[in-house]
């Protein structure tokens, strides 16, 4: 039993290493949410900042999407992240095949795996900027000068 | 604040002390120069004042003043746009193809590229150091990548009023998005992580 076992098993990685995409494919459809009009905020309206920052918060970043639409089994939760249920994999718009693919990539490729994790870490912290200003040193902070000419210039602004 | 007659009590020499710091270093971190910021500052906080009756106080103040700030680099990029073909295609080019460049199995991960484990990576948000990396990494993107990627990861704007206003196509955004989050990715990796492989210097 066991040779059969071995064989099916060399067979079974040939074959999925025939069907899956590389793993450059892999990263690049991690990147393609931005050309599809249901992901992310593009799906909660056009210019609807607000909304659609809520629905970054509420929803799990792309990339758990994307493990989602590949049918992976659920992946490490990152922080603040909260996987979504399969029907979302319909906002993706991949291709049953293409989804096939992609989870028969996943489930032998370790390193797309960590990318895809890798992303969500990314997005957040992307999400996060906005609001955080480091202490990056002088130069990334306005003169005392630089401000007094502002206040002097709203002043005489407001006094008409 | 509400005053009683129902009007917002706004002190724009306050906004200077409270959101100068913050505002400065959004603008600058778009446009990478201290003196075009420090203009857009100013504008930014012109505007603020010129229109103090239609603020509802529904956001925060710092929120209200960033919104404008955006707008009016927003305008400022697309008439740069217009002037000028906005694209950094060849930026990190070659350095995908090193990524995916695998001699046993073509176009998978290289060795000593592949995504290492990263440890305790939510525990970083909450460091300011973490914060510090993340703005050297980004700040070491070409100037219009950088721009792309702020502004459809950290503003979410979206793809396409980014093309419209950085008169760039759909395609070409896509490829710069990619890029800046693959040599993100490589340069959080390294810096913050503590993943290097040999040959690899101070990414």
């Amino acid at each position: 039993v066991r040779p059969l076992l071995n064989w099916l098993k060399w067979r079974w990685i040939l074959v999925l290493a025939a069907l899956t995409p590389s793993c450059r494919q892999v990263a690049r459809l991690a990147s393609r949410r931005h050309e599809h009009p249901l992901s992310r905020n593009d799906s909660v309206g056009k210019g609807s900042t607000r909304a659609s920052r809520a629905a970054r918060v509420e929803g799990s970043p792309f990339s758990s999407r994307l493990r989602a639409a590949a049918g992976a089994r659920a992946p490490r939760p990152t922080r603040g992240a909260r996987v979504l249920p399969r029907k979302s994999a319909a906002s993706l718009q991949l291709s049953p095949w293409d989804r096939l693919r992609l989870r028969a990539h996943l489930t032998i490729c370790d390193a797309c795996e960590r990318y895809l994790r890798q992303l969500d870490i990314l997005y957040e912290a992307a999400g996060k900027l906005g609001e955080r200003l480091p202490d990056l040193g002088a130069e990334a902070r306005l003169a005392a000068e630089a401000k007094e000419r502002l206040k002097a210039r709203l002043r005489c602004e407001r006094a008409g | 604040m509400p005053s009683p007659n129902g009007a917002h009590d706004l002190n724009p020499e306050r906004w200077v002390d409270e959101h100068g710091d913050f505002l400065f270093h959004y603008a600058l971190s778009r446009l990478r120069d201290p003196v075009r910021a420090e203009d857009f500052v100013q504008e930014a906080l012109l505007a603020a004042l010129r229109s103090t009756d239609r603020y509802l106080g529904r956001s925060c103040e710092r929120s209200w003043l960033t919104g404008i700030l955006k707008h009016k680099l927003l305008d400022h990029f697309r008439k740069a746009g217009r002037e000028t073909n906005f694209t950094d295609l060849e930026f990190y080019g070659e350095e995908e193809n090193k990524t995916f460049e695998n001699q046993a199995f073509p176009d998978h991960w290289n060795d000593s590229c592949a995504p290492g484990e990263w440890e305790a990576a939510g525990a970083a948000l909450d460091r300011e150091e973490f914060w510090r990396v993340f703005h050297r990494c980004s700040s070491k993107l070409p100037e219009r990548v950088a721009r792309v990627f702020l502004l459809r990861e950290v503003d979410d704007v979206s793809s396409e009023e980014i093309c419209n206003a950085l008169n760039i196509s759909p395609n070409n955004l896509w490829v710069m998005l990619h890029r800046a989050r693959l040599a993100l990715r490589r340069c959080l990796e390294m810096n913050w992580f503590g993943i290097r492989r040999e040959g690899e210097g101070d990414g």
